[in-house]
């Protein structure tokens, strides 16, 4: 009983480590002026912690340094001393722990006492479910998936026996990115064993971070209260594809994350509503999506190359500026991949050769008409997708005029991507139907919240009286974006 | 489509298509707790019994048979696993056994190449999955084979101790 406690304890505080590094970072980066939220803050802080740790835990194999939560955590408490650099950020911190105080109690008593309508309840009520079902399924079972045993968890576990990362005794994809396995492996430090379904605790709360963030930016959309509340609900609860990736302990739910985060802020910074040094944390969690999953290169140059288009179509009369300040973030983005490739090369490995071939016509054609079935396929993604297509084509006119043309042009960047990416797969005949059907739900996930942002706008009209959809996109947005 | 505009008077006139949309995904989401009731009520039985974590793991032959095998090869050791990867048992043998190197060969190999790649990754032990073409059980199990050397029947498959030092010459069949 003792030992289980003691246990739980240890990996409450490994997580709170990675937060604390995620969030200590963020006070001390973004400049005094940024005004992101303390939830916005908690959930970024999370993605930012695991990215930082784990690209260090890769500086410590280069050095021959073995993992140690001296060495591994070690330099950070250093850097982010309370009595430093956090202490100049103090007041900020106290607030944003009272928010976070205030904003639990609100999520513990389901809002009860706090002047929430009974529908605000509702859609609450249905995301504490779904987190609790996703912590308990998550933290109770040992691994079990395909690739969680195959790929992430093996190599969580050597990495772990070994005390680097050591891909010598095995063959599995060893050139993919491995932030999801060092992270595992860092929490593995922690409890001191190869607990395999304690670690999985990792999933649910970058879930809830996922979750946080989509809710937030639905806010930060002029979407108010009840219906954020609806649309992340409706994120969440449609089809069994994103509530399945919270308790599986693949690298998807990371690399998801991280595109909504990268894309988000770079749809607010379109719109001229992003907080002081969004673009920044645009490169740095495009790094984020570098580092999840070898898929985290397409997404990254689709994210890039949507906002230069949006911009190019938009021309705004300060447009040189921002395709500098555009370029900058994306050759930050690309300098994440670096250290990874680098180790790809001193170890012979060769990337990609198992995925990419030769272009299929006959492929081609298969994977549009099955993309086009998954789309609207119940058990993948409900209701999501035709939604989402609704609002889309329903906008398109007012999207075409406005930042919010960014978001389609990822959506479709994204739907296109992966069209290609099965026509180009070195598959036979028999194997190809079988191949979509194991991995087309992984591969539409990830572009499922960013692609959910397209719904803002109906839940930002639905009790606003706003004159119209066009003067909502409008609105908020720079003059100078929309004409010269 | 016009169902989707926004209201002019808040609450002055049903928005159908909202209200469609809307009670489709409840009972989506009806069809969901559905879809999950089974993990879910699984997942009470557990709480209620405390039966978690590894000993999850413990009730599925499978891995019984792994953690006997466990026992007899050492974490330095290689061995060649005879199985097909569909199966989803050997990427579980290999996460079970880590850190022993696993080397995967269809069980359908002949012997010829078999004993070629005992010899190459210089393996010491050999686990059978699924059945092999009886010419290499013949050879496996000849009673006096010096290079093989019977060692257990587990739920995981058969175990055998190889020496790959014994198997000379050129393989040919």
């Amino acid at each position: 009983m003792i030992e289980g406690l003691l246990t739980g304890f240890w990996l409450a505080l490994g997580l709170a480590s990675i937060e604390l590094v995620g969030y200590g970072l963020l006070l001390v980066w973004l400049p005094r002026a940024s005004n992101f939220t303390a939830l916005e803050r908690f959930a970024l802080g999370f993605g930012l912690g695991a990215l930082v740790l784990t690209l260090w835990m890769l500086g410590l194999t280069f050095l021959n340094i073995d993992f140690s939560l001296p060495w591994v955590l070690g330099p950070w408490l250093i850097i982010l001393n309370p009595g430093w650099a956090l202490g100049s950020r103090r007041r900020l911190w106290y607030n944003d722990l009272r928010q976070l105080w205030s904003t639990g109690r609100k999520i513990v008593t389901l809002g009860y006492g706090c002047g929430w309508t009974w529908r605000e309840r509702a859609w609450l009520i249905l995301l504490v479910l779904a987190f609790a079902f996703a912590l308990l399924r998550a933290t109770l079972y040992p691994l079990w998936s395909w690739d969680a045993v195959t790929t992430w968890g093996l190599k969580a576990k050597a990495f772990y026996l070994s005390r680097a990362i050591d891909l010598s005794r095995f063959e599995a994809h060893n050139y993919y990115p491995n932030l999801v396995p060092l992270l595992m492996t860092y929490i593995y430090l922690w409890l001191g064993g190869v607990i395999d379904h304690l670690v999985k605790a990792i999933f649910p709360l970058w879930g809830g971070c996922l979750v946080l963030m989509f809710y937030s930016f639905l806010r930060r959309l002029q979407v108010k209260r009840p219906e954020a509340l609806l649309g992340t609900a409706f994120l969440v609860l449609n089809g069994p594809t994103l509530i399945t990736h919270f308790f599986i302990a693949y690298a998807d739910l990371a690399l998801t994350y991280y595109t909504l985060v990268s894309a988000g802020l770079l749809f607010l910074w379109l719109r001229g509503q992003a907080p002081a040094g969004s673009l920044i944390l645009v490169a740095i969690f495009g790094g984020g999506m570098l580092w999840s999953k070898y898929e985290g290169w397409p997404l990254v140059m689709i994210n890039f190359m949507a906002a230069a288009l949006t911009l190019l179509w938009l021309g705004p009369s300060d447009r040189g500026r921002k395709f500098a300040a555009l370029a900058g973030s994306s050759f930050l983005t690309m300098l994440f991949y670096l250290p990874w490739r680098y180790f790809c090369l001193t170890h012979q490995m060769i990337v990609g050769a198992d995925h990419v071939g030769g272009f299929s016509p006959a492929q081609f054609w298969h994977a549009i008409i099955y993309l086009l079935q998954a789309l609207f396929w119940p058990p993948y993604f409900g209701l999501f997708w035709p939604v989402v297509i609704l609002a889309g084509v329903r906008w398109s006119r007012e999207a075409l005029y406005s930042p919010g043309l960014f978001l389609v042009l990822v959506t479709l960047g994204n739907l296109a991507a992966i069209v290609l990416a099965y026509a180009m797969v070195p598959a036979s005949v028999a194997e190809f139907p079988l191949y979509m059907r194991a991995t087309v739900d992984r591969l539409l996930l990830h572009g499922v919240p960013v692609s959910g942002l397209l719904l803002a706008a109906p839940l930002a009209a639905w009790n606003v009286s706003l004159h119209n959809t066009f003067n909502y996109y409008r609105g908020c947005f720079p003059r100078q974006i929309l004409k010269g | 489509m016009v169902g989707l505009a926004p209201r002019q008077n808040p609450g002055s006139r049903r928005d159908w298509l909202v209200t469609v949309i809307l009670a489709l995904w409840l009972a989506q989401v009806g069809w969901l707790s559905w879809w999950f009731a089974p993990e879910g009520k699984d997942l009470i039985n557990r709480l209620l019994t405390g039966q978690i974590g590894a000993a999850i793991r413990q009730e599925e032959p499978f891995s019984q048979g792994l953690a006997e095998v466990q026992k007899i090869i050492p974490p330095a050791a290689t061995y060649v696993f005879l199985d097909r990867y569909e199966a989803g048992k050997e990427n579980k043998a290999r996460y079970l056994l880590y850190p022993r190197r696993h080397i995967l060969l269809n069980p359908q190999i002949r012997p010829a190449p078999l004993f070629d790649r005992l010899v190459r990754e210089q393996a010491e032990y050999l686990i059978i999955r699924d059945g092999l073409p009886p010419a290499a059980r013949y050879f496996l199990e000849y009673p006096n084979h010096p290079a093989f050397h019977y060692l257990m029947e587990s739920k995981a498959g058969t175990v055998y101790r190889v020496r790959p030092d014994l198997l000379v010459g050129g393989f040919y069949d």
